[in-house]
């Protein structure tokens, strides 16, 4: 079973890589959507025997893959309630996804191409999922890293798509250069990667010497560095924006559904070792938080649509980081679940948007297009009020979950959840304002555009009509225990999520306040808050964008005058690092080569061999090159050695 | 019979014009034939020497010495005539190019 | 043991310089070249004998054949196999059919002394490798740097000249210090143990029973000659001029098995002959390894032509493989990076082999290797950019990749030893992707600004034929790396915990019979 799920999507990608005709779009389509379909049914399948059997942990070996020394790395798969859990999530957005790209990359010449990076990525992200050791999900982690490298890439003839590329990747690389030193130190301090033999050491003991917490407050951060990486928080959020580049579907698929989970993911994974680190957590928090706000606030004065929803996701990440950081990773989890269904949902309508639009991005030039673009419209609407916690509504749930727990954090949780809340508010604003200049208000179209306009295709929306259905219902798996539904039970992921959690249960104690069943008088009255929070955000959007006939479209009025330059410049945080750190290095580069390399070490050495030949010529001057003279002096030496050694 | 001192006398006479030759000589020709003047006034000291001692390591040695000059000698040759097409001459005064 | 066992190596040995003499003395060149790859394939075909009879269980040497060779001298003979050269010497042979058949339709002058150069030089890797006497290594050592030699000075670029006798010198100094070191490892063998000898084993004994006198100094004239071949930090800069005037056959061997000798080298008689020396310098060699890690990387980054990138990456990535030989916890080497080490060798011949190959192959078609003359070729030969993306790939150590498996051994065991150290040469990682990817970009993607790269075409069959096995053996590598690592466990192993002490015996043979002098050949000599 496991064996389908992982392999489909592999045979997939070699068989649209190498096999399928070049100029066959239909058959790269079906291959591609039959590789994943097959691999989600037998995930579901999977699952389904997974619940039957009592949600026990399941390991399956394959075979050795390094072994040197006292290090063991087998090829290793763990379907455990996570990974069973990620395994339906992946599959099945992924291959909705899939189906909407066959319409949406219609026009394409080389689908076949796309499909194949497309369902590596697939293969690679459930090898990072599926993986019982720290190496294999390194080995995952890299390889979708790749696949966004090539996917965002995608058009490569465009300069700057590659240099986005590139940029995602060596961002990446920096992440996982502390991910790489996290796994030598866990190698050092347990002597093993795999998860459930370290789980095991672990769980095992209540109380460790300074040393190994020291040691494992250092693992975590690195771990955590990694996590910064691939989820795009601070200070290496920088790459997702850019990554927008790509094809729409990959947007959606890879850089906000998936890959970029892959972070809180790992931290959930490795939830043992960072309950034991408070002050990685506190870390964790704080940077999940900042990443939040910081990313909200850019994302409201954006123009271009898929960055609108590029920031949203990296502030969503935060959300989710947040939640790992106040050690509510089941709140994370499960915002991971609610947000991959609204943000797929969000950037395929969007998606659709830039179809209908012919490739425009820019929201300034669209308005109005709700009369154009009916169901895309009522589809963006679900996902728009399932991303700002409209109550009822996916987002609603997850949020409100994150931030509650977050409130409860002792020491800075206040703080946290008072980050977490303005956040929210900013995010209602900047979503409903994406959805007010792009479907209401005057159309502000050219009018070439205006003509052409035209609802989506079937293959195209049928897909989105899924995802809206589960933006909705997603939420229902995590109500909260105050707001008594009937017919459905309070908390069921949290539940289910449960046997993952697993520290020695003196440590659980001290994290014991991210259970939620205290003081219900302040947990409503915090939801009220952000369900205020959310409306008030709403109206301020669409008071300035929907009703007025000409919405301000530039930089704001003169008191926000420097503040819509200091985000409309994202912080100049890429600038920062252009500066600072990209061409100092090419400096130092070209310094070493040219000056260092070339002058000195060459020139020292050439100098040798110049003194060298000097000192020969000086020896040769009497050298004439002739025959006569050569035979000579060898006689003349000849003679005396004779007269030597007679 | 002749005493052996007179062979070797004869040899040496026979090697100093060799050497003569070597040093003197313009033309490479020449040249390789003083060389085989050399090689051959050392033959005779050997055969001398071995038919006065009573051995024969004297004369497995000349064989030796046989063989390398007729190696030398084509090789030799083969290195004058390539020499001559490339330079169009054999004189050695003319070839420098071991110059320092 | 059996008789091809017994001669399978010599085997390996001669049949290349049997080749390349035929090779050159052929009339047709058609012939020759047919003869010149069937020989090369049926080198490699022998090696595989070594591959598929090896016993990856035992530390001992195998297949060794040993002969008296200069008896009075006590010179003989005397080659084996053991885990650490096994894979470099299946490198070899599976490097030159490719070489051959890359450059089967050769336009230039003097393809046939090419051919045979070629497999003069296979004979000098292979016979460097196996050597277990020091004479016999040097000769071979020696032996490898002729052909290349005139590889560089007559087939290389415009500078050529300069190049070739910048390498040959820069190689020569450190070889002959290491050769002084050679005759003083001899003389003092004979005073201790009371016969002469250079047969690596018995000096190996002679170092585990109690050190060598003045083995500081011994080790630093080896170390010198191997950091030279490496090349090590700041020894290299022969290598970008090197591999620039080259062709790209000599790009290739170079870097796919002439550097490794350095790295060997270290590994066979620099650590297990001076231990003490070992430990007193294993700091600085480490410290100049980082630093020609990182200084090799953004040198790197800022190169204009496609192939001193490649080459001062190579600089870069010997580092890593020097850090791997040496990293030292408590009183052992670490035995995962030493593996790492033997692994990356390899792994590095491939994928830096590839990209020389594939930097030749657009070289061909333009005539030029800038990267200002380039852009966009992804878009006009897919198969081609396929293929500089995955060997890119496998050099930057992409896991799936061989170079991963060999870089994060490396690392993993650095770590046990020198954590900052580790740290340090972990940055190269970051930045292998930032010039790698930046030479990607450059070659394949963005828009196509020459009209001349509209009309490239894609690889021929024959390059496909040269190409797609080392690009498939890379992937290989990094999936099942454990096929390769089982054949070489038990020797790292056994060098890493016993490096103070090392000791090797020719399998199958008791110690005592081998400590026996070998016999003296009595035929008759002139006396001088």
């Amino acid at each position: 079973m496991l064996g389908v799920i992982l392999l489909s999507p592999l045979l997939g990608a070699v068989l649209n890589g190498f096999v399928v005709p070049k100029a066959n779009k239909m058959l790269a389509h079906l291959l591609g959507v039959l590789a994943i379909g097959l691999s989600f049914g037998s995930a579901l399948l999977l699952f389904q025997q997974f619940l039957a059997g009592g949600g026990e942990p399941s390991i399956t070996y394959v075979f050795e893959w390094i072994q040197a020394g006292k290090l063991r790395v087998p090829v290793e798969f763990v379907v455990d309630r996570l990974s069973a859990l990620l395994l339906l999530v992946v599959t099945g957005i992924g291959m909705l996804i899939h189906i909407y790209a066959g319409g949406y990359m219609r026009e394409e010449k080389t689908t076949f191409r796309f499909f194949a990076y497309l369902n590596l990525f697939i293969f690679m992200m459930l090898l990072l999922i599926l993986a019982n050791n720290l190496l294999l999900m390194f080995v995952g982690w890299e390889g979708v890293g790749l696949c966004s490298y090539l996917l965002i890439g995608y058009w490569y003839s465009e300069g700057a798509n590659a240099d986005a590329g590139m940029k995602a990747f060596l961002t990446n690389r920096v992440g996982d250069f502390a991910f790489l030193i996290g796994i030598f130190m866990t190698y050092r301090l347990f002597g093993t990667l795999s998860f459930s033999e370290l789980r095991a050491v672990v769980s095992s003991s209540a109380s460790f010497d300074a040393y190994t917490l020291q040691q494992l407050t250092l693992i975590t951060i690195c771990f955590f560095g990694g996590a910064c990486g691939k989820s795009a928080q601070l200070p290496l959020s920088i790459w997702l924006p850019d990554a927008m580049a790509g094809p729409t579907p990959v947007s959606a698929l890879i850089h906000a559904a998936t890959m970029v989970t892959a972070g809180i993911y790992m931290m959930t994974r490795l939830n043992f070792l960072f309950y034991l680190a408070p002050f990685t957590m506190e870390v964790v928090a704080w940077v999940g938080a900042g990443t939040a706000l910081f990313a909200a606030t850019i994302a409201a004065v954006q123009w271009d649509i898929k960055r609108v929803l590029a920031y949203s996701t990296v502030s969503q990440l935060g959300y989710m980081v947040l939640a790992c950081g106040v050690g509510a990773f089941d709140a994370g989890v499960f915002h991971v679940l609610t947000h991959a269904c609204f943000k797929a949902l969000l950037f395929l309508g969007a998606g659709s948007v830039i179809v209908a639009m012919h490739h425009e991005q820019d929201m300034r030039k669209m308005g109005g297009l709700w009369r154009s673009l009916p169901i895309t419209h009522a589809l963006m609407l679900i996902g728009v009020l399932a991303i700002i916690g409209f109550p009822g509504l996916a987002g609603f749930f997850s949020k409100d979950e994150i931030l509650w727990r977050a409130y409860l954090y002792p020491g800075s949780g206040h703080y946290l959840w008072a980050v977490g809340a303005f956040t929210a508010l900013l995010t209602s604003f900047y979503m409903v304002r994406l959805l007010a200049l792009t479907f209401y208000g005057k159309s502000r179209l050219d009018h070439h555009t205006g003509k052409h306009l035209h609802e989506i295709s079937s293959i195209m929306w049928a897909p989105l009509i899924i995802l809206a259905l589960l933006s909705i219902g997603v939420g229902y798996l995590g109500v909260p225990g105050l707001l008594a539904i009937p017919g459905v039970k309070p908390h069921i992921l949290a539940d289910y999520l449960e046997p993952i959690f697993a520290v020695h249960q003196q440590v659980k104690e001290t994290w014991a306040f991210a259970g939620a069943h205290h003081e219900p008088f302040w947990e409503a009255l915090l939801m009220l808050v952000s369900v205020v929070l959310v409306f008030l955000g709403s109206s301020i959007a669409l008071f300035s964008y929907a009703r007025s006939s000409q919405p301000n479209l530039g930089p704001w009025p003169a008191p926000g005058a420097r503040l819509y330059h200091l985000l409309s410049n994202k912080y100049w945080l890429d600038e920062l690092y252009a500066r600072f750190i990209y061409s100092p290095l090419g400096d130092i580069g070209e310094f070493l080569w040219r000056i260092f390399d070339i002058k000195i070490i060459n020139g020292l050495l050439n100098g040798l061999g110049y003194t060298i030949l000097g000192i020969s010529g000086f020896a040769s001057f009497k050298m004439s090159g002739s025959v006569h003279r050569h035979a000579i002096f060898m006689i003349a030496g000849m003679l005396a050695l004779l007269y030597f050694l007679l | 019979m002749v005493p052996v001192e007179h062979y070797f006398v004869l040899a040496l006479i026979l090697f100093t014009i060799g050497v003569v030759g070597l040093v003197v000589r313009r033309h490479l020709i020449f040249v390789l034939m003083s060389i085989e003047l050399m090689l051959n006034a050392v033959n005779l000291v050997f055969i001398a020497a071995s038919r006065a001692l009573g051995t024969l390591d004297g004369q497995i040695m000349v064989f030796f010495v046989i063989t390398v000059a007729a190696c030398e000698a084509a090789v030799g040759l083969a290195m004058v005539i390539s020499l001559y097409r490339r330079y169009g001459t054999i004189a050695t005064d003319f070839l420098r190019t071991l110059r320092g | 043991m059996n008789s091809i066992d017994a001669h399978i190596i010599s085997l390996i040995i001669f049949l290349p310089l049997l080749a390349s003499f035929v090779v050159a003395l052929l009339p047709s060149l058609r012939v020759a070249k047919i003869v010149a790859f069937a020989a090369s394939l049926a080198t490699f075909i022998a090696s595989l004998h070594l591959w598929f009879h090896f016993d990856p269980t035992s530390v001992d040497l195998q297949f060794v054949e040993q002969l008296p060779w200069m008896p009075e001298l006590g010179v003989s003979y005397l080659v084996g196999v053991d885990g650490l050269n096994l894979l470099l010497i299946l490198l070899s042979t599976f490097l030159t059919p490719l070489l051959l058949l890359s450059i089967w339709e050769f336009s230039g002058e003097g393809h046939k002394s090419l051919m045979a150069l070629l497999l003069v030089l296979e004979c000098g890797m292979i016979g460097a490798l196996v050597a277990f006497d020091v004479v016999l290594f040097y000769i071979f050592w020696e032996v490898m740097l002729i052909p290349m030699y005139f590889i560089i000075g007559i087939w290389g670029g415009k500078n050529r000249i300069y190049a070739t006798t910048k390498f040959v010198i820069y190689t020569v100094s450190g070889s002959l210090l290491m050769l002084v070191a050679a005759i003083a490892l001899y003389f003092y063998h004979g005073e201790q143990a009371g016969f002469y000898s250079t047969s690596l084993l018995d000096l190996y004994k002679l170092a585990a029973a109690g050190g060598i006198p003045g083995e500081e100094y011994l080790f630093l004239a080896f170390l010198l000659a191997f950091a030279i071949k490496v090349p090590l930090w700041p020894f290299h800069t022969w290598l970008p001029h090197a591999h620039t005037e080259a062709p790209t056959v000599g790009s290739v061997i170079l870097a796919g098995v002439l550097l490794k000798m350095g790295t060997y080298g270290l590994l066979r008689f620099a650590i297990p002959l001076f231990p003490q020396a070992v430990l007193l310098y294993a700091p600085s060699i480490l410290a100049l390894a980082v630093v020609g890690i990182v200084y090799g990387a953004l040198t790197a980054w800022v190169q204009e032509d496609a192939k001193k990138m490649v080459a001062y990456s190579s600089v870069s990535h010997l580092g890593f493989v020097v850090l791997g030989s040496l990293a030292i916890v408590g009183n052992q080497l670490s035995a995962e990076a030493l593996t790492g080490a033997v692994y990356q060798m390899i792994n590095h011949g491939l994928s830096t082999g590839a990209l020389f190959f594939l930097v030749g192959m657009i070289y061909e078609r333009r005539h030029s290797r800038m990267f200002s003359d380039f852009g966009g070729l992804a878009e006009v030969m897919p198969y081609f950019a396929l293929m500089l993306i995955i060997a890119t790939l496998s050099s930057i150590g992409l896991p799936g990749t061989g170079g991963f498996v060999g870089e994060f051994l490396i690392l993993l065991g650095v770590f046990q030893a020198q954590p900052l150290v580790a740290i340090l040469a972990t940055s190269g990682v970051i930045l292998g992707a930032l010039y790698m990817l930046t030479f990607c970009r450059k070659i394949l993607f963005g828009p196509i600004t020459h009209v001349a790269n509209r009309q490239l075409v894609d690889l021929s069959r024959r390059e496909y034929l040269y190409i797609t096995p080392l690009i498939v053996l890379t992937v290989f590598m990094g999936v099942f790396p454990e096929l390769f690592l089982s054949k070489i466990r038990s020797s790292v192993g056994h060098l890493a915990s016993n490096f103070q002490h090392y000791h090797l015996k020719i399998a199958g043979v008791h110690p005592a019979a081998s400590d026996a002098e070998p016999p003296v050949d009595e035929s008759a000599v002139i006396q001088p």
